[in-house]
């Protein structure tokens, strides 16, 4: 069931489109990241779901109801910042009040779904803070708090997590989906961290000049990212210019690195050159240091240049003959070493340009 | 008569003045000399012009002229309408070698009082122009030694008032019932007719203790029916439907058909119609008015010893009022005297009744408003703000550097404050209160009356700010939230009423109720509603523009969090937008409150007689009834009530003060909700503070019967009443405009960052900076006199400016102290993280944050200084401070259609320059660098 539909929404800023033509869909309890380069249109495409924009044309409708004409405190919606707008003025747990007062909860009911939600985001008993008191990793928990206080029907996280340093953003990021997803809350996750979106959301949109440019659950848009922006933009390094030939055998400039297998989409369309990503892990150390003959089992013959050691992975860089690959790898490699590496020719695919 | 005879008879006058001198200074060094009025002469006539030649010669050397050593200098004060011819001074001082230093003393009333009060440390070594009524006064607080003219020997011994020769008589002129010759075929020809109701109904005097011709009418009453039939003779008058106005402004100008009125007869002076002659647009062959010719006897008996009196002269001219005298000739061109003109502003003004003899029986109004009287106040209310709190800033250690900087941030604020608010007032306290006990005091305090006008003025005070905060907020808002076409010339325009003189408003005000109440049959209480909406029209600047600067600067996405949450707009602007307001609203609350508070030119003008606050009491005991301690006991309890309100208002505003994190760029009108809602709030402010200025400039325009720029032309031409031509008097306004606002704002720096770091100093800097907002400008006026006497500052002319950036700086804070606390520390930290040393951050962080607080605080305070009269009126000395609010409070005290025209048009231009500077500041600050 679409929770959240967005119908070719245009938004212009005077003379710049910021939206165009932008549809979106995001299923009851799902959580939809959106990411994009800054300018892309993410935030104005809340903007305008708020209310907070005047649609240029198109329609929002939420849970099946047209939003035109509905104000904005009345869409029934969630929204957090990335730098938090709590409201200096007010304590704690009158910030994260603020919306249960709008909507005539009574002052009991209040403070026990108060002391409920400041607990689900692990802050027992900050009621009486003072917002300034509060790190950042809190601001940002009560902020939560706050907008999930209503039970919107949407919540919209602007860059939540923006500000926050690495660490703390990983440790949230994953409480923050298991809360959104143990909610069952719908949400809509703006960033431009594409690990953030892809570690947050069960589906991400990219976006790009105010238009989606691809839609999937994370590991399919990894592994198909469809177009060379896109594959850029979540961090492909080995984007190449391959030549396929009628058989499916591939040339990487002049060097053989495989065979494609029948039915591949890649052979869709027949032989040519055409733009291929292949996702690091597509590379793997090959036992032999020659080149194999057989053309299915091709090996690239290249020489590690920088290796870099996170997180029990070693991302390698090494030159090749055609030029530069990128590999990720638990055998420890050392600069300067040449050896070969095998191609998952499988994992392969076509980029449009 | 023309212009030659009447400068022959100034020269006269002073010849007189300067026999004197010698006495003075052979006798001993520390006095001021006295002298008055009277002479013979009189009458306006022409023919008496020549009366005093001969005292010419004899004056100059008279008996001791050794006394006087070539090359000394010979301060004289005297009362604001002395003139003298170009070229005068420098004969006297080609012949003897003597420098003649003119020291203004303010109206008559005034130039008394603070004779009284710096008595022991003189103004001047000569006082010139003390009058019959005033006289005893001085003769009782021992002002002057005894010094015997040679020249006496041409006056009258009726008309040598002290037998002791404390005084010399120089002149005598009338205060005469004026009357227009057009409507009345069958003029009166004593008092007695003038009690007929067709005649009382249209016979505008004014009130004896406010007014010197009205203080003359009720003597010559007093003397015609004695002290039993007199009062009788008044209620006479008041059933007969007589109106009876504060000044002798709102009389002439007001009420009097020469001023646009319907009344036919007025009190005046005998010198008047020649002055309708002078200072006609069009030239006239006889005068369009004419003096009812009785022959009153001059009260003077009433006065004590003064009596010698009048005689009945035969131009003329009726009731003289006897001495009078003052200076020069009296006559017509000035005007006679010192006459008419007093008044002065807010705090001011002066006139004088002085006195003794008793009370002056207070006739009772028969009418309640006011008109015009000059008076203004005007221009100088202005005061000024405050703000709060600290919170947080800390940043820069301990270092030797930032404690000395923070010591010398400290320092400067604090001894200006001391130096020109606290210690000129502890003195003149001091004074006025050297031999009043505890007990005296509690009775002043518990008078009925007191406690009434200390009511009013409170609640008339919160009134005029409240509907100032509710008229200026939606077009703060618009300003600060939208981007529109004409937003700058908006802005610019709003600031206009700011400076205006508060007489020339008043009076416009006035007209337009006029207006309202004959088209619409308002029936409302008529002088109440005529004040506040001068408040409101004056003060709306200050929420518009502080209110409007800070606004702009407010979160907007916190408003959008809170529709998100499901507040609604009203909701919404209520919890949040209006939240973060709140420090800057309540500041710009008291600065408005203490403004109305203090107000002074426009109650005098539109309160009619029976509205008085504090600050007009303080002025009528100070200056009228010279009691200077119930005059201090009444400042006193104004600073109380101002300390409470500033010390509970910081605490507020410390209190609520918010951190503001995001901008707000201003959006486009683009829905047609938007377009109605600011096409009317700009309509709104177009009528509220357009309607007067649209009065103010018709008036300019008018020449006679037509329109012309006539009035516009004159201002390059030097008139004979004003030390300077008023375009040299506009020059000088703007130097110590540009000089009060450098000065404001650089103190006002220092005191921010001082009151923003908080701790006692911080708290007690930003409540003192407001008392001279909340002060009477009287009290403080004369608390220069009497305080500034060390290195002899108080005659310095760059006082002046001083005293303007006293009056700017509340303006500095309340814009800039919030702008400070509003600023995100985090920022801060995080460029002293990057090696930012605390001034650094100053610079780099602060500055670009806060200086659009700081422009708009600056403007304020030059202003503030372009429109003040009040302190100016105390402090301007001669050419080189002579202002131009003080060009068009003097324009206006005198007769002449011609000398009101070029007042309005002097107050047009004051505000064409304001609104200009203004526009110039927002131009150049254009919207792209909106900061914040």
């Amino acid at each position: 069931m679409t929770a959240l539909e967005v119908d070719r929404v245009t938004v212009r800023y005077g003379a710049t489109l910021a939206l165009d033509r932008f549809s979106l869909h995001v299923g009851s309890g799902e959580i939809m990241a959106v990411v994009g380069p800054s300018g892309s249109g993410k935030s104005t495409l809340l903007r305008a779901v708020a209310g907070l924009e005047p649609l240029a044309a198109g329609r929002v409708l939420l849970a099946g109801r047209d939003l035109a004409g509905v104000a904005t405190h009345r869409r029934g919606l969630g929204l957090m910042f990335q730098d938090h707008g709590l409201f200096a003025h007010l304590d704690v747990a009158d910030n994260i009040a603020y919306g249960l007062r709008t909507a005539g909860v009574a002052p009991q009911i209040r403070r026990a779904r108060v002391a409920d939600l400041l607990d689900l985001v692990g802050l027992e008993g900050f009621e009486e803070r003072s917002t300034e008191q509060l790190s950042g990793g809190e601001a940002q928990r009560v902020a939560l708090a706050r907008a999930l206080a209503p039970e919107p029907g949407l919540l919209m996280l602007d860059e939540p997590l923006g500000s926050l340093d690495r660490a703390l953003r990983d440790q949230l990021t994953g409480e923050l989906r298991r809360l959104l997803t143990n909610l069952g809350q719908t949400a809509i996750h703006v960033t431009h961290d594409q690990a953030e979106a892809f570690a947050v959301a069960d589906r991400v949109t990219v976006v790009d000049d105010g238009r989606p440019v691809a839609v999937g659950r994370p590991a399919e848009l990894w592994a198909d990212p469809g177009s060379r922006f896109v594959a850029e933009f979540l961090g492909h390094r080995n984007i190449w210019s391959v030549a396929v030939d009628g058989d499916g055998s591939l040339r990487w400039a002049d060097q053989p690195i495989g065979r494609l297998p029948a039915g591949h989409p890649a052979l869709a369309g027949g032989a040519g050159r055409r733009l291929m990503v292949l996702p690091a892990t597509g590379l793997e150390p090959a036992s032999g240091v020659e080149p194999a003959s057989e053309p299915e089992r091709c090996s690239l013959p290249v020489e590690v240049t920088e290796v870099v050691f996170r997180q029990g992975i070693h991302e390698v860089t090494a030159r090749a003959g055609p030029g530069t690959v990128h590999v990720s790898t638990t055998d420890r490699l050392e600069v300067g070493q040449r050896l070969s590496l095998a191609v998952d020719v499988e994992s392969l695919r076509s980029l449009s340009d | 008569m023309n212009r030659e005879s009447l400068h022959r008879r100034t020269l006269v006058a002073l010849t007189l003045v300067l026999a004197l001198v010698a006495g003075a200074c052979s006798g001993d060094d520390e006095t001021v000399e006295g002298t008055d009025v009277e002479e013979t002469g009189t009458t306006t006539g022409p023919s008496d012009t020549d009366t005093d030649t001969d005292t010419d010669g004899d004056g100059t050397d008279g008996t001791e002229p050794e006394a006087i050593v070539p090359g000394t200098t010979v301060r004289l004060i005297t009362h604001d309408s002395f003139s003298v011819s170009d070229g005068l001074f420098d004969n006297l001082t080609l012949e003897t070698g003597i420098e003649v230093e003119v020291v203004n003393g303010g109206d008559a009333g005034e130039l008394v009082a603070r004779a009284i009060l710096t008595a022991g440390e003189p103004e001047a070594d000569v006082l010139f122009g003390i009058d019959n009524t005033f006289l005893q006064r001085g003769l009782d607080a021992g002002l002057f030694e005894p010094y015997e003219s040679p020249g006496l020997d041409s006056v009258p011994d009726e008309l040598e008032l002290d037998p002791e020769h404390r005084v010399t008589p120089i002149d005598l002129g009338d205060v005469c019932v004026n009357y227009w010759r057009d409507e009345l075929d069958d003029p009166p020809t004593d008092l007695d007719d003038l009690t007929d109701p067709a005649l009382a109904s249209r016979f505008v005097t004014q009130d004896p203790e406010t007014s010197s011709p009205g203080f003359a009418f009720l003597l010559a009453t007093i003397a015609t029916y004695g002290e039993d039939g007199w009062e009788d003779y008044w209620r006479q008058l008041r059933d007969g439907g007589v109106t009876v106005t504060a000044g002798w402004n709102d009389a002439y100008y007001g009420e009097f058909i020469a001023g646009g009125g319907d009344k036919a007869l007025v009190t005046s002076y005998g010198s008047s119609p020649v002055a309708e002659v002078l200072f006609a647009t069009e030239a006239v062959d006889t005068p369009p008015t004419g003096v009812i010719a009785d022959r009153l006897h001059p009260p003077d008996r009433v006065r004590r010893r003064a009596q010698r009196d009048q005689r009945p002269r035969g131009g003329g001219e009726g009731d003289r009022l006897h001495a009078v005298g003052d200076l020069p000739g009296g006559h017509p061109a000035e005007h006679v005297r010192g006459s008419g003109q007093r008044e002065r502003g807010p705090a001011g003004p002066l006139r004088g009744a002085r006195g003794h003899s008793g009370e002056p029986p207070h006739p009772q109004p028969c009418r309640d408003r006011g008109q015009p009287q000059r008076l203004d106040g005007a221009v100088g209310r202005d005061r000024a703000a405050l703000t709060p709190a600290p919170v947080r800033a800390r940043l820069g250690g301990g270092s030797w550097s930032s404690v000395a900087v923070r010591t010398a941030q400290a320092i400067v604020p604090t001894l200006f404050l001391v130096v020109l608010v606290a210690w000129p007032l502890v003195a003149v306290m001091e004074r006025s209160l050297a031999d009043v006990g505890p007990g005296d005091i509690g009775q002043v305090l518990t008078r009925g009356s007191v406690r009434s006008v200390l009511f009013f003025t409170l609640w008339q005070a919160g009134l005029s700010a409240g509907l100032t905060l509710a008229a200026g907020l939606p077009i703060a808002h618009v300003v600060a939230r939208y981007r529109f076409r004409g937003k700058t010339a908006l802005r610019a325009f709003v600031i206009v009423p700011f400076v205006l003189p508060t007489v020339v408003v008043a009076a416009a005000i006035d007209a337009v109720f006029d207006e309202l109440s004959s088209q619409l049959g308002l029936t409302v209480d008529r002088t109440l509603w005529a004040v506040l909406s001068a408040h409101v029209f004056f003060n709306v600047a200050v929420v518009v523009r502080v209110v409007g600067g800070y606004w702009s600067s407010v979160d907007r996405r916190q408003v959008e969090v809170a529709a998100t949450l499901g507040a609604s707009p009203v909701r919404a602007w209520l919890t949040v937008t209006l939240r973060q307001l709140l420090p800057v609203l309540a500041g710009s609350y008291l600065l408005v409150f203490l403004f109305s508070f203090t107000s002074f030119g426009v109650i005098r003008v539109l309160g009619g007689l029976r509205r008085a606050t504090v600050e007009t009491e303080i002025y009528r005991y100070a200056i009228a009834r010279q009691e200077f301690d119930v005059a201090a006991v009444l400042a006193a309890l104004q600073i109380v009530v101002v300390s409470v309100l500033a010390v509970s208002s910081a605490r507020f505003q410390r209190r609520h003060a918010t951190v503001q994190r995001g901008s707000a760029r201003p959006v486009p009108i683009d829905t047609a909700a938007r377009r109605v809602h600011v096409a009317s709030v700009i309509g709104l402010a177009v009528v509220l503070l357009g309607t007067p200025v649209v009065v103010l400039v018709e008036q300019s325009l008018r020449v006679g019967s037509g329109y012309g720029f006539a009035h516009y032309r004159a201002l390059v031409d030097r008139v004979s009443l004003l030390p300077i031509s008023a375009g040299e008097a506009l020059a000088n306004s703007i130097l110590f405009a540009v000089l009060a606002a450098v000065v404001a704002t650089g103190v006002g720096v220092c005191a921010a960052l001082v009151i923003e770091r908080g701790g006692p100093l911080g708290r007690w800097l930003e409540a003192i900076s407001l008392l001279p907002l909340g002060v009477s400008a009287v009290t403080l006026g004369f608390g220069y006199l009497v305080g500034l006497t060390i290195f002899d500052l108080r005659r310095s002319i760059w006082l002046i400016p001083a005293a303007h950036a006293v009056i700017g700086l509340p303006f500095v804070l309340a814009s800039l102290v919030p702008a400070l606390r509003s600023i995100d520390p985090r920022v801060r930290e995080a460029a002293a993280i990057l090696g930012a040393s605390p001034a650094v951050v100053r610079r780099t962080v602060d500055w670009p944050l806060v200086r659009r607080a700081v422009a708009i605080g600056a403007g304020f305070a030059a202003a503030v200084s372009l429109g003040e009269f009040g302190a100016t009126s105390f402090l301007a000395r001669g050419e080189d401070s002579f202002t131009a609010p003080l060009a068009v409070f003097r324009l206006l005290s005198n007769p002449g259609e011609q000398l009101r025209g070029q007042a309005m048009a002097l107050s047009v231009v004051i505000g064409i320059l304001v609104a200009g500077l203004a526009a110039a500041i927002e131009v150049r600050r254009g919207e792209g660098v909106t900061l914040l």
